[in-house]
């Protein structure tokens, strides 16, 4: 009987332990560790391969990954971008990291410039990929700009993923962006800025 | 002895001069900034209006009166009399007719007149003055002015894309006849219709700048005239007469808005402790509600459920993040520590329970404001709605035994009102989101609010979220995964994501919050409001 209860007891500290390290990818200090990793990856990688990450995203989401229902949406670049990495000739450790970044900002788009606005664009431009590109990148800048104006001074690339992280929670009412655009957002303005 | 003119002079320009260096005119720093030009016209005013000043006021003339010092003892003399001073040591006034009173030389006087006027017009004359004046001047005496009538411009022909975006489909569906018009790819006529457009009373582009102002006198003598002549004081007099019989009202309606009286009074009674924060004493509450954190995150303790109720309360009716304030909350009370039937006791005794927790001041000033409203309405104020319901509300907030909400009548000073009742279970320990309370609160506010999945930003997608879990737990593309948080709305049911702690910082709030909010408000706003 004392066994069994002796057994019982260490049972249950094993179950709460494992509940207790359930992962948690998305508290603060792994948050802006992602940051900061996704940060070094943009800066690293060439210009040329970024554009081509960006290119085959952009085909995906208007491809094979065009589903109606967003979480599908989701899951089918996740996967699409996962495998891309898996495929490539030589390995690059950075490939996720900046594939991240990129499918988010192709999903960013719809929320960066709102549909009233992209038909506007559109009916006003006969080159309408042009315009609704400088447009993109405007909302970007700006977005940049008052990130930078929020954030003060920041030191170093851990200081610089902490102040995105912070200014990101903080001020989704203002801009209206969620999480995850704001962050790749800034991630890609501002590394390309340097 | 000295002439008055003279003295006058000297004081004056001593005053002047005293003024402007007190009110900072002479600092090095806004001399700087004062350019020739404005030096020029400042020496040009005083130069003129100062000799305009020593002319017209006869200041080159001798004093006809004079000021003296006297310590002499009182004597009868019909030339002089006590000006200032007493019986020892005064001053006199006395005529100067024989010119023997000491008066500064003509040139001398002529050149302090001239600069006391330099140095009003140094003090009052900046360089954005010039140029407003020269700007003025400007923009009446060219043709290009905004003040000038605008050329007619000839019609642009209307330019067409041939390929305009999503109008070839358009065109070729209307050419195979599976539609009957082409909509906004219709060909658009190149001959508008041009509106009528209203006459020009501005200057004309060749109208001489002498008959312009002669025009604008004659329109402002019409003016005048209009609001002088027999119908305009009749109609005065019928306004006149129409307002003097509605003289009470209207003291009352002045008195109403000089002493800030309320425009509503809605009082909410709960059980709950008073969480002592001040919330809603009316001079900060606004402050205090102009922007809270996404979820209620208060300490455990004994006022725990009462801060829950507080920021939820705030969230849905004051804060002004996600949408206009549905309400003032200076005109909100929130009656903490009551008993749990207070809704029974306000219904048994309006009056005696109201005066009793000092609200019946505020709700008589409300339902006076009321009629006085109704009572203008005949003015032309707009009238208020038949029900005045709307702008005082009883609610009670009970959590502990029981559930559900109920409703009692009651009449207060002739006026049929009804105080709410709501009871809910306290929120379990360790809640982290509080949803249930939103829901609680909402509909306590609201009579039958309700948010249901059609009304959720989540839409469809909220019925597969169940499965979404494991899809956080992966190791990569930790960004792009949270775009599929936009399709769980906590509001409805937040499910595992209770759970999640980590999740919930970065959740989406900007979206569903927002929508829950507004969703609130829109059906609030029809049970309550402000006079």
């Amino acid at each position: 009987m004392t066994r069994a209860v002796v057994l019982l007891a260490a049972l249950s500290t094993v179950a709460a332990d494992g509940a207790s390290q359930a992962p948690t990818p998305y508290r603060a200090d792994a948050r802006v560790a992602t940051i900061e990793h996704a940060l070094a990856a943009i800066a690293e990688t060439p210009a040329p391969i970024l554009q081509q990450r960006v290119e085959r995203a952009r085909a995906l989401a208007r491809g094979a990954c065009s589903a109606g229902s967003e979480r599908l949406r989701v899951e089918c670049l996740i996967v699409a971008a996962q495998r891309h990495c898996r495929e490539l000739p030589a390995p690059d450790t950075r490939c996720l990291v900046t594939m991240d970044i990129v499918v988010s900002n192709v999903l960013a788009d719809e929320r960066l410039i709102p549909l009233d606005r992209r038909y506007a664009i559109v009916r006003a431009n006969a080159d309408y990929r042009a315009a609704l590109a400088a447009e993109l990148r405007r909302v970007q800048a700006e977005l940049a700009v008052d990130f930078r104006l929020h954030a003060g001074r920041l030191e170093g690339r851990s200081d610089l993923a902490a102040g995105i992280d912070r200014y990101c929670r903080a001020t989704a009412e203002e801009t209206r962006f969620p999480y995850p655009t704001c962050v790749s957002s800034l991630v890609w303005t501002i590394d390309e800025t340097k | 002895m000295i002439g008055t003119k003279t003295l006058a002079l000297l004081l004056l320009l001593v005053a002047v001069v005293a003024a402007v260096i007190a009110l900072g005119s002479f600092a090095p720093d806004r001399l700087a900034v004062r350019g020739p030009a404005t030096l020029l016209v400042v020496g040009g005013f005083g130069l003129v209006t100062g000799t305009v000043v020593f002319r017209f006021l006869h200041l080159g003339e001798q004093s006809r009166h004079y000021f003296r010092w006297t310590t002499e003892s009182f004597t009868w003399d019909v030339s002089e009399a006590h000006f200032v001073g007493g019986r020892r040591r005064r001053v006199v006034i006395g005529e100067n007719r024989d010119g023997e009173a000491f008066d500064l030389a003509r040139s001398t006087r002529l050149a302090l007149s001239i600069a006391i006027a330099s140095v009003v017009a140094l003090a009052a004359i900046g360089s954005r003055a010039l140029e407003q004046m020269q700007g003025a001047y400007q923009g009446i005496a060219t043709s290009t002015s905004s003040l000038t009538c605008p050329e007619e411009e000839a019609p642009k022909p209307v330019a067409r894309d041939p390929n305009e975006p999503g109008c070839e489909l358009i065109r070729r569906a209307y050419a195979l006849g599976y539609i009957k018009s082409l909509g906004e790819c219709a060909p658009r006529q190149e001959q508008q219709t041009a509106a009528a457009r209203p006459v020009c009373t501005r200057r004309q582009r060749d109208e001489p700048l002498l008959h312009y102002s002669w025009r604008r006198l004659v329109d402002f003598w019409g003016g005048r005239r209009g609001a002088t002549g027999l119908s305009y004081v009749k109609q005065s007099s019928a306004d006149f007469e129409r307002r003097w019989a509605h003289l009470e009202p209207l003291v009352r309606s002045e008195q109403q808005m000089l002493a800030s009286a309320p425009h509503a009074s809605h009082h909410v009674w709960t059980n709950l402790p008073d969480p002592g924060d001040g919330a809603f004493r009316p001079a900060e509450c606004a402050v205090h509600f102009a922007r809270l954190p996404h979820r209620p995150t208060p300490p455990p303790g004994p006022t725990q459920a009462s801060q829950v109720f507080e920021h939820v309360l705030g969230q849905l009716v004051f804060e002004g993040t996600y949408d206009a304030p549905a309400g003032n909350c200076r005109e909100y009370h929130v009656h903490w520590g009551a008993p749990a039937d207070a809704c029974q006791r306000l219904a048994a005794s309006p009056e005696g329970f109201l005066a009793a927790e000092g609200a019946l001041d505020d709700v008589r000033q409300t339902l006076t404001r009321y009629r006085v409203a109704g009572d203008l309405a005949s003015l032309g104020s707009a009238r208020p709605p038949q029900d005045p319901s709307p702008f005082v509300t009883f609610h009670c907030y009970v959590e502990g035994q029981g559930a559900g909400r109920a409703s009692v009548p009651l009449s207060l000073d002739g006026v049929r009102l009804a105080a709410d009742e709501l009871r809910v279970a306290p929120s379990a320990p360790g809640t982290v989101l509080y949803v249930d309370r939103y829901d609680a609160v909402g509909r306590l506010l609201a009579n039958g609010f309700h948010y249901g999945h059609l009304l959720s930003e989540a839409g469809l997608d909220e019925g597969s979220a169940a499965g979404l879990e494991a899809s956080f737990a992966g190791p990569d593309m930790l960004v792009t995964r949270l775009y599929e948080l936009e399709g769980i709305d906590i509001y409805l049911d937040p499910g595992w994501l209770l759970h999640r702690p980590d999740l919930l910082e970065v959740y989406p709030y900007e979206r569903h919050l927002r929508n829950y909010v507004q969703v609130f408000r829109r059906q609030y706003r029809r049970q309550a409001g402000r006079l």
